[in-house]
């Protein structure tokens, strides 16, 4: 927050000396790299996954071509041959993803983001299903200085995107839960930091998503559909109560869901980090890389078996070597204890009316801790303004300790409430319109971003989702006791954003071509259970068009509060009536009028074009599947860019000296990244690289070019040996040209080995490797 | 002064009264016959959310919406990308654009009347916190482009520049104000597109 002038013109000048340095550092890499990208120095492949990792997505008509409802156009955006990927044009507007690890928040936070939604977005910040938030319609050169105020209050967006650990999720009620074993806050948070850039999260070949779960029997952790599931357990030996988790691998929902296995009833919390770890070593080394269809760990265990699965990573387990980081943090775990405002922060007690009442009837929940309660915002289709988040910071600062949560359910809430501020809360709320009642509940209808924003989106899922939520809000369903408790979820495609498959009623968007019109329509499906962590998915009953969804819900609603038994459950009803009865009622919905009768059958809700599934993109949900010695090489082009620059405009001895070490840097994380081909634990010593390079890649000449030889990797050992040696221009000047050559080498080399399709990292067949690659240069 | 992102928002006369859904139709056909000048993208739908940004046309270089912010409705340009060279044509040009597609909505049948926007003032918003921040000076600093551009705006006439007393923490936000008057009447005077 800017307060006066600002004689530093630049976000990066102006909190150079707030931002932690390897935040910093990491930022200045990307903007580094963004440059290459532009001078077409950096493949645009390599470049996609970097910005993913960055968290900086894609977005609908990115591919520069937009169906108008009559035709596809191109966009003619000014420097249209400059992408961002594949087919992925530079100018197009895109979103940008932000971590939140377990949802957490605090006041300077929610201001900061306030005005970023501002300045670089449409000032809208929408909550995702993983507790993220997200940003649309960004250009990709505000991003370094997005991210910069991001890490400037202690967020980064890094592996946000990508084929890396996601967001680390967590029960919202977490410390305050009247259920949990214990506070898996912190356990959740020390996750999300341990894997962030950890080089045995670097080579997944698809994203890995990780949640944690206070308890078993609610559905706030969502561990079954989760990669890693963590819920929290307690267990007493020789006396002495022990705290763990049980343990869960390879659920997933997407086109093809599977519940979480079994993985260990109770992993002690000292044992969570390193077999945390094994499993990511095996799911990098076995994990499908080429099929992206295939390649999410669940695809993995299904294929071992979680026995055989469980046995590798046990084995793993037994290699690491101890790392301290798996547990200094467990001594203050207790740091993560929230507490209240010492006093409530009103006054006199205020009367307020019935809309209070019924307020406080869904969207507070009485903590464990008496006295206290947590109150839940319900934003609709989980936006909100920057204005709106920026006097929530005020509310926050005002009514709690400083601390908010994102929900699975797109909604904030708010902790440690003294009892006594609810209508004062409630009265704060109402004038910035957040008072909306309902939360969590049939109204609360969850959508993910679908033809919106998404590229992969087929039909609308917000317009639906609105639409719905409007229709049940006036009926006032959500006081109603019967259904309230029913959750709605619409995804726009099967991918499942949404969650649609562990909600009572959900619904994922599809196409049908009715007499060669195409006509927007949705998978209904019913039966999912949102209790117990997800433990059931619901199941398909063909496709409604989607102007019809309204109708199917209001009947199959009016059908349960007619025909349920004995206090039966939504989930219960559907499965007594059976799917072909449940069929036979929704039929008569699936019939449309013909195109010149009521043609609004064949546009989707909130728009007017005509529906088309053209406009239908290649994700980026998936990441591009980049090596790691891709991805390092890349960075070693960033560092030779930056030792050009460093003389570029002024050649003064520190100037010299500074893009001397910056070309030796280049050389040595070049060969790095070539290691990485054989050895995936390759150290971060120099020493120990030129040592490793050299054994592995230049006495087996695997490195050598076929007429230059090992030329190229004298240039690395040169530099090395000659390093504390003084520089003058011209040394400067030809170690720069010396490392361009090297990473040109290097990226010969890579492309090699990838011929002999032997890019598998810690592949221990490093003869068998030499042979077959000295055979293909050959 | 030098800022590339600021904002400028024209709001709606009391008579103003229609369902924003009509807006949705009015910006795909926009698009689909590049009815306005720039690169049109899409249209965002967020009527959903109380006091937000309503319907939205989104362009490479501004972002147009039926703004609910501040609880007030009205029209407001966010710019994203400049061409003048002075911050004073600059704003002229942001204001241009803007009463340009404010009379062509006016004007269109579908809408028939039903909206009204306020010609003879509107809100000026940085949307740059570095640049130009929302203090004493940063309104000393904008002012002279401000009153330069309203003299192109509104000619021959007495404007109020003033700051908006609001939140430090909000966007500077400078209140130009001439004589009450049609948007349609702004556009034809500063050779709008209409």
């Amino acid at each position: 927050m800017l307060n006066g002038k600002h004689p530093k013109s630049t976000w990066k000048a102006h909190l150079g000396d707030i931002i932690p340095l390897h935040l910093a550092q990491e930022i200045d890499e990307f903007e580094t790299q963004m440059e290459l990208r532009r001078q077409g120095k950096v493949d645009e492949k390599v470049f996609a996954e970097m910005r993913l990792r960055r968290g900086a997505y894609g977005q609908r008509y990115d591919n520069g071509r937009r169906h108008d409802g009559e035709k596809s156009q191109d966009i003619p955006f000014p420097n249209v041959e400059l992408t961002k990927g594949p087919d992925t044009k530079w100018e197009a507007p895109g979103m940008q993803r932000i971590k939140i690890p377990y949802g957490g928040l605090n006041s300077e936070q929610m201001d900061v983001l306030a005005d970023i939604a501002e300045e670089y977005s449409d000032s809208i910040l929408h909550i995702t299903t993983r507790q993220d938030i997200q940003l649309h319609f960004i250009s990709l050169d505000d991003t370094p200085d997005m991210h910069r105020r991001l890490a400037a209050v202690d967020i980064t967006t890094r592996e946000a995107c990508g084929n890396s650990v996601r967001n680390v999720t967590a029960c919202p009620l977490a410390g305050i839960c009247r259920d949990e074993a214990f506070d898996v806050t912190g356990y959740a948070n020390e996750t999300a930091h341990y894997f962030l850039g950890h080089r045995d999260v670097q080579d997944f070949g698809r994203k890995f998503k990780v949640a944690f779960s206070g308890c078993a029997q609610h559905p706030c952790g969502l561990t079954s559909m989760h990669d890693l599931g963590l819920i929290a357990k307690t267990r007493v030996v020789d006396g002495v109560e022990q705290k763990g988790f049980e343990m869960y691998v390879g659920g997933g929902l997407g086109a093809i869901p599977h519940l979480a296995k079994l993985f260990d009833e109770f992993v002690p919390a000292e044992e969570l980090l390193p077999l945390s770890q094994a499993i990511a070593r095996i799911y990098a080394r076995y994990g499908e890389k080429r099929n992206r269809n295939k390649a999410r760990i669940k695809f993995l265990v299904s294929k071992f078996g979680i026995d055989e699965f469980r046995r590798l990573v046990l084995e793993e387990r037994q290699t690491l070597e101890n790392d301290p980081e798996w547990t200094n943090w467990l001594e203050n775990i207790e740091s993560y204890n929230e507490a209240a405002l010492p006093e409530p922060a009103s006054g006199e007690p205020i009367e307020l009316g019935e809309a209070f009442e019924q307020w406080q009837s869904t969207n507070v929940y009485r903590q464990r801790q008496a006295g206290f309660v947590a109150v839940t915002l319900a934003l609709p289709l989980g936006d909100i303004t920057s204005q709106q988040m920026r006097r929530l910071a005020d509310i926050t600062r005002r009514f709690t300790g400083d601390a908010a949560r994102t929900t699975v359910e797109q909604n904030i809430l708010l902790r440690w409430i003294h009892e006594a501020d609810l209508p004062a809360l409630y009265q704060a709320l109402r004038q910035i319109n957040l008072h909306a009642s309902g939360a969590q509940s049939i109204v609360d209808v969850t959508a993910c971003p679908g033809t919106d924003t998404c590229k992969l989106g087929i039909a609308s899922s917000r317009g639906l989702a609105g639409e719905l939520r409007q229709r049940l809000a006036n009926k006032n369903l959500q006081y109603d006791a019967a259904v309230r408790d029913i959750r709605i979820k619409v995804s726009g495609c099967f991918n499942s954003c949404s969650q649609h498959t562990v909600a009572e009623i959900g619904f994922f968007g599809s196409s049908r071509n009715i007499n060669g019109f195409r006509v927007p329509h949705f998978q209904l499906i019913l039966g999912g259970e949102w209790d117990n962590n997800a433990a059931h998915y619901g199941q398909t009953f063909g496709a409604v068009p989607s102007k019809r969804v309204p109708e199917v819900v209001d009947h199959l609603l009016t059908l349960y509060m007619e025909e349920r038994q004995n206090g039966e459950k939504f989930r219960e009803y559907i499965a007594r009536r059976g799917k072909k009865a449940i069929k036979a009622e929704i039929d008569p919905f699936t019939t449309v009028p013909s195109y010149n009768e009521d043609h609004s059958y064949y546009a989707d809700w909130a728009d007017a074009r005509e529906f088309t599934i053209g406009d239908i993109g290649v994700g980026e949900c998936a990441g591009e599947v980049v090596s790691l010695t891709d991805f390092g090489i890349a960075l070693a082009e960033g560092l030779q860019f930056e030792a050009q620059v460093a003389v570029e405009k002024t050649t003064d001895q520190a100037s010299v000296d500074n893009a001397a070490r910056l070309a030796l840097e280049a050389m040595v994380s070049a060969a790095q990244a070539v290691i990485k081909v054989q050895n995936i634990d390759v150290s971060n010593d120099p020493a120990v690289i030129v040592d490793e390079f050299k054994t592995r890649f230049y006495d087996t000449e695997l490195f050598f070019d076929p007429y230059a030889k090992g030329k190229f990797a004298h240039y690395l050992f040169n530099a090395y040996e000659h390093r504390d040696k003084p520089k003058t221009l011209d040394i400067a000047l030809r170690l720069i040209e010396e490392a361009g050559l090297f990473i040109e080498a290097s990226h010969a080399c890579n492309e090699r080995l990838q011929a002999a399709q032997l890019t598998a990292p810690a592949n221990p067949f490093t003869e068998l490797l030499s042979r077959k690659v000295t055979a293909v240069s050959a | 002064m030098n800022i590339e992102r600021f904002c400028v928002k024209f709001f709606a006369r009391p008579e103003t009264n229609l369902d924003d859904a009509v807006f949705i139709e009015i910006f795909h056909e926009w698009i689909r016959l590049k009815t306005l000048p720039g690169i049109l993208l899409d249209v965002a739908d967020y009527r959903h959310v109380p006091d937000g940004p309503g319907i939205m046309l989104i362009t490479h270089e501004i972002n147009f919406a039926m703004d609910y912010s501040e609880g007030r409705f009205g029209l407001l340009a966010q710019q994203k990308l400049s061409q003048g060279v002075t911050q004073q044509e600059r704003i002229v040009d942001l204001v241009r654009a803007t009463v340009t597609f404010g009379a062509l909505l006016e004007s269109d049948p579908r809408i028939a009347g039903q909206l009204s926007l306020e010609g003879g003032a509107f809100h000026f918003l940085s949307n740059d916190r570095l640049t130009l921040p929302n203090t004493a000076e940063g309104f000393a600093a904008i002012r002279p482009d401000l009153e330069a551009a309203a003299a192109v705006i509104y000619p021959g006439q007495t404007v109020s520049v003033a700051r908006l007393d609001n939140d430090p923490r909000d966007r500077l936000t400078v209140v130009v104000e001439a004589q009450p008057v049609d948007i349609q009447t702004v556009a034809e005077a500063i050779g709008a597109l209409v």
